[in-house]
């Protein structure tokens, strides 16, 4: 039985990881600008339209399948909340458990396949390509991220997310460039966002959302890329031993924002990839990669 | 399963309709619908006078409205004995027309950058085209629909002072221009996304009537300017940029490098501005008939003219050079992917407002019917 505490706890973790998560998005949009120079949205850009969706109006197109067009939003939502509970913070998770490594990539899945399952519901031939392109997209990438998740854990000998905090040491540096490639396809971040390619196929996977589910998948994407440079950190991210809590928070999300802003340097410089292009990427260079860093940390 | 593209799409900047038939992400067929953006200028031409017509006909395009002027001024001039233009003016109009081909083509790099996702070239483009929209903006007054033609001459100077400023400003543009020639040939993620896809072969652009920078691309060398020259353009110095890849790399090439081409063009004509005025008053249009042909931004631009004697156009006909082009991109999809839809539709710069010249009124029912491919073929 979890006790009040932990739940009310893992309630704040999970604000203030959408209210990071948002700032994160904010910090990537102004830095994209400034580097086309652009003035840019305000670094809360992204909080405000959220909340400002919540106001709006929800549309169903006439053809969508209405029950899981409406419900498909809460699913990645709850999956991706899962995830941001499993990644310690500072070190810690109150819902560690001895095989969380392998929960989590699952979870991450899970948040994706809510997002097909809404897109492919909607009924509209945008969303349709979106999702194809999100599910080829989908098997290409999860291979190497598992495996470089998989490195990590082989190193510190666990697959227990608290016990890989602070294991990272140089060894795994190929591991986190697979990580971040990666990082890249999960968040639709160009070169890789053909999923929501808006000069192609208008916002792909969101065409015919509005008003709240839009604003959950909104949210969703801002959680993920909070969970997802957090397990950045705890996976790859050697971690000083003798940090205060805080102290050790405090450089998680340091490392969060310059992630961000390394994210926004890629995407200023980079052109959408074609879907075939970016499967053969994933499949070819950044697999290889995957299986020499995994091959060093089980054989060194 | 069916993708429709326009008339309303973020990649489409002017209402066209396409219709892709696709199986994954390959183009299995398509169809396309023009006729959204048909004004009735021609006819609205026939009721206002020469002076009048003047300014109408640059609405027909906010991009390459002066191409437009220009080919109407040539073909209204050009009536019978014809209004004589002094050789100045002839060199303002030569200013604007290449200063306009310019904005319009960096215009076009920008827009071919967000297409294939690439929204920070789409930036770098569109800010160093304010250089130029600044140009002309000093010496016409306007950024659009200049006004600075009239029939017999032109309405504004170039003192020297604007012709230093200007030459100033096409140094800049020209380093910028370097730059994106720069990235546009050497960058591997642009090679990848456009080498090889939307080709269009020299056969096909003969048969299929392409024009200007889509015709050249393919390694058909035609260009007005050069072989029939209008408005003073043989005293100019300069070549005439083709490419045999016929792909949407060899597309962006010719237009990246006919920017230089016009730079030079400008310097000429603004270092050897002869003296003369302006305009010439004395003009009257007698009855009769004329053709005029123009290089405009997108191609070869034909006007037609047909005068009564009176103070208006008996008939105006317009052939934009995107109905020429237009042809030619349903050759471009065969086997490409539903990701390069956006930049193949992009890569002949299509101008639906000056393409919507026809809209078939079909007679005993007096109904509007929307113009198919197949009825454009014939």
């Amino acid at each position: 039985m979890v006790s009040l505490e932990v739940l009310g706890l893992s309630a704040l973790i999970i604000i203030f990881a959408f209210l990071f998560g948002t700032l994160l998005e904010g910090i990537e949009r102004k830095t994209f600008a400034r580097l086309q120079n652009r003035i840019g949205p305000p670094i809360l850009q992204p909080l405000y339209d959220i909340l400002k969706l919540l106001s709006k109006e929800t549309l169903v197109p006439h053809n969508a399948y209405r029950p899981l067009f409406l419900f498909a939003p809460y699913i990645s939502l709850a999956a991706v909340s899962a995830a941001i509970l499993l990644v310690p913070m500072g070190g810690l998770s109150a819902w560690s458990t001895t095989g969380d490594v392998i929960v989590l990539i699952y979870a991450l899945v899970l948040g994706i396949v809510g997002l097909i399952v809404g897109a492919s519901s909607s009924g509209s031939p945008f969303s349709a390509v979106g999702a194809s392109r999100e599910i080829t997209l989908l098997i290409s990438v999860e291979l190497p991220l598992a495996l470089s998740i998989l490195s990590a854990a082989f190193l510190a000998n666990s697959f227990s997310l608290p016990a890989l905090y602070g294991h990272a040491s140089l060894m795994l540096a190929l591991g986190a460039i697979v990580f971040f490639l990666c990082m890249l396809a999960e968040l639709t971040k160009a070169p890789f966002d053909m999923a929501e390619a808006e000069t192609e196929i208008v916002e792909g996977l969101y065409t015919e959302y509005s008003g709240r589910p839009l604003a959950a998948f909104k949210a969703y994407t801002a959680l993920k890329f909070f969970a997802l440079a957090n397990l950045f950190v705890v996976l790859f991210v050697p971690v000083p031993s003798g940090l205060e809590v805080l102290a050790r928070v405090g450089l998680q999300l340091g490392v969060a924002v310059l992630l961000a802003l390394l994210i926004a340097l890629v995407r200023s410089v980079a052109t959408r990839v074609k879907i075939h292009q970016a499967s053969r990427f994933y499949l070819g260079i950044v697999l290889a990669l995957a299986i020499i860093q995994l091959a060093l940390v089980l054989f060194v | 399963m069916k993708i429709p593209i326009g008339p309303v799409h973020p990649a489409l900047e002017e209402p066209l309709g396409l219709s892709f038939t696709v199986e994954g992400e390959d183009i299995v067929d398509v169809d396309f619908r023009c006729g959204y953006n048909h004004r009735g200028i021609e006819k609205l031409m026939e009721t206002k006078d020469f002076n009048q017509n003047s300014f109408l006909i640059e609405r027909i395009c906010g991009i390459c409205s002066y191409t437009h002027s220009l080919c109407y001024h040539n073909a209204v001039e050009s009536v019978g004995e014809g209004v004589e233009v002094s050789k100045r003016a002839h060199y303002l109009r030569v200013i604007t027309a290449e200063l306009e081909r310019v904005h319009s083509h960096l215009l076009w790099a920008g827009i071919a950058g967000e297409e294939i996702g690439n929204k920070s070239l789409f930036m770098y483009a569109w800010k160093h085209r304010e250089l130029c929209m600044d140009s002309l903006e000093e010496i016409t007054g306007n950024r659009v629909n200049y006004g600075i033609n009239r029939v017999g001459g032109v309405r504004y100077d170039l003192t020297p002072e604007m012709g230093k400023r200007l030459i100033e400003r096409m140094d800049k543009t020209d380093e910028a221009v370097d730059y994106m020639a720069n990235i546009f040939l050497k960058d591997p993620m642009i090679d990848k996304r456009a080498s090889n896809i939307g080709i269009l072969t020299k056969k096909e652009a003969y048969d299929l009537g392409a024009v200007g920078p889509t015709a050249r691309a393919s390694g058909v060398k035609a260009d007005i300017r050069k072989d029939d020259p209008y408005s003073c353009y043989n005293e100019f110095d300069f070549n005439v940029i083709t490419w045999d890849s016929g792909d949407i790399l060899a597309r962006a090439a010719v237009r990246i490098l006919e920017l230089k081409e016009s730079a030079k063009i400008i310097r000429q004509a603004v270092k050897n501005l002869p003296e003369g005025a302006l305009w010439n008053k004395n003009w009257k249009i007698p009855a009769g008939e004329s053709v005029s042909r123009t290089e405009a931004p997108r191609g070869e631009d034909i006007h037609y003219v047909r005068t009564d004697g009176g103070n208006k156009p008996y008939r105006y006909k317009i052939r934009a050079p995107t109905l020429a082009n237009i042809l030619s991109v349903p050759a471009m999809f065969k086997k490409e992917h539903i990701a390069d839809i956006p930049i193949i539709v992009a890569s002949i710069d299509p101008c639906i407002g000056c393409m919507d010249r026809v809209t078939l009124v079909d007679a005993t029912s007096g109904k509007r019917r929307i113009v198919m491919m197949k009825e454009l073929r014939k």
